[in-house]
This record gives structure tokens, sequence and C-alpha cells, in this order.
């Protein structure tokens, strides 16, 4: 089934609580790294990550 | 902590009070809620030691612990794209046997960024044998003409249905999607949806038949594809 959109991303960020978001491979569900904000994560993702 | 010892003597009595009966008062080794304790079934053979450490089962209110307001943030997203436009949200379910939780997941998400997940988990005792079952009572509509919905996904168990939780995958998912990815145009979803879970086990329901519920959540999708926006005000004559 497809969940969510159509974007070339192959990562999603889950959030746990209030202050744990995780960057993890969509495909392999492989945790890469963990952040205490959105922001960190979403910044590590596009600079460190996608090309 | 249960009423019932882990071992040595063990009482009629001490089950009784642990599900939640007076001490002293009368009681059955096969009532319910006593059979309850190890999940069996009227009449079954049973023995003592079977008890050691049993309890009551119970289910902890919606989503107490992780993004406790599970779903929400949730169900409001609007993008605009010149290619692809999409936006919508999901919800899921699934149980956890090893950690004695249930698990949420939600998201909101449009095609211009990340996917992000959002977990919330509500708590269980004496349970994991038991069927959980969740439900979505919903009513969304579609507008516009352009692009293509979900509404909600093909997947997605029809409004005021128990559907049975997976203990393997999230299951079931209730998604929502606006697409526009041709023409040009906004193709919307707006309603309201409820989520409920409730767990099933020797015929007893926990916490009841109705189940814990999410509260109302709103639902507001919007896809735009094309650069025009809305027409202004008009000029002086």
């Amino acid at each position: 089934m497809s969940l969510g959109p159509i974007t070339n991303v192959p990562y999603v960020i889950q959030q746990h609580d209030e202050t744990t978001f995780t960057i993890v491979d969509n495909n392999t569900e492989e945790d890469i790294k963990t952040f205490t904000t959105l922001e960190a994560a979403e910044n590590y993702m596009w600079t460190n990550l996608v090309d | 902590m249960s009423d019932i010892p882990t071992s040595g003597a063990i009482s009629l009595n001490q089950m009784h009070t642990e599900v939640g009966g007076s001490s002293g008062s009368t009681v059955s080794i096969n009532d319910a809620d006593i059979r309850g304790l190890i999940g069996k079934a009227s009449g079954a053979t049973m023995s003592f030691n079977e008890w050691y450490g049993a309890s009551a089962a119970s289910l902890s209110t919606w989503a107490s612990s992780g993004i406790s307001t599970a779903p929400d943030p949730w169900g409001y997203a609007s993008y605009t794209s010149a290619t692809y436009a999409q936006a919508g949200c999901n919800y899921a379910q699934k149980v956890d046997t090893a950690n004695d939780r249930l698990e949420h997941r939600f998201s909101t998400f449009n095609s211009g960024a990340v996917s992000i997940f959002s977990y919330a988990y509500q708590s269980y005792t004496g349970l994991d044998s038991a069927t959980f079952e969740g439900k979505a009572v919903y009513s969304v509509s579609s507008s516009g003409t352009v692009g293509s919905v979900d509404n909600p996904a093909s997947y997605s168990p029809a409004t005021n249905t128990w559907t049975t939780v997976s203990t393997s995958t999230y299951s079931p998912v209730w998604q929502w999607v606006a697409t526009v990815n041709s023409g040009s145009g906004t193709r919307s979803l707006s309603g309201s949806v409820t989520f409920y879970v409730r767990a099933s086990l020797s015929g007893t329901y926990y916490p009841n038949s109705t189940g814990y519920n999410s509260g109302s959540k709103n639902i507001s999708l919007s896809a735009t594809r094309g650069t025009a926006g809305p027409g202004g005000p008009g000029g002086p004559e």
C-alpha cells in the first residue's frame, strides 16, 4: 500500500515524543540519526542524505 | 501489582479481589472475570497454578504516552505545485505484544516535503491474547473536478466498522489524499473523523464495547496544480 506522498526522498522522519525525531530509511526501516527538533532532523537530511 | 502471588499458597479470594471483587464475598472459579485473568473459556480445564501472578486485564486511556494528542496536529494540508500537487493524511494502529501496548501512528503530508510519522502508545495489562479492534467513524466530502481523491484509500475500512488490529504491521490504515497531476485547479477533501479502539478477551470488552476514542478530528486537505492564484479585486472603471 502507498503511504504518504509520492516523492523521490527515500527517508521519513519518525516522531516518538515531543523531543525525539528519528530519520529512517524508508526502504530498510533502518534508523539513520535522531535529533531533538524536527528542524534539526530536516536540515541534516537535506544537507547530508539527499542529493 | 497483582493481588495473586507468583508462587506458594493461592486462594480464590485473591483472584476475586484482583478483578475488583470484595474480599470474602461469594465467587466461583468459573466466573467470567476469574477465568478472564488467564483467558479461559467457560467450562475449560483449569488448575490453580495457572493463576500465579495473573493480573486483571486493563487498557489505559487513549494514547497515554508519546504524542498523546494522537492524531493531533493532523489532517490539515494545503499544497500548490506547477506540476504535481498532493496533500493527505493517514492514521494507523498496531498491537505491540512485546511491549504490552497499542501503537497509534499518524501523518499529514504533501508532495513537497518528507513524510513525518508521529507515534503514540496505549499500554495494557493481561491483553496479549486479546483481539484488538479499531474503528473510524468519518464523514469526508470532496470538492473540485480536477485530479483525484482517496476518500478514503481503497484499503481503509468503511466508516463505523470494527476491524481487527494487526500484531505485525500497521493495520488497519485510514488514509485520505487529494491529488492533481494534470490540468489546472484545486481538489479538496473536508470533513471529520473519530477513531476508536477496544480489546476483546474471553467475551469481555476492554474498556467496554464502545471503546476509547480520539475525539472528533477535522480533515482539510487541498491540492492545487498550476500557478494562477485566485482572482484579485477589480480595478477602477
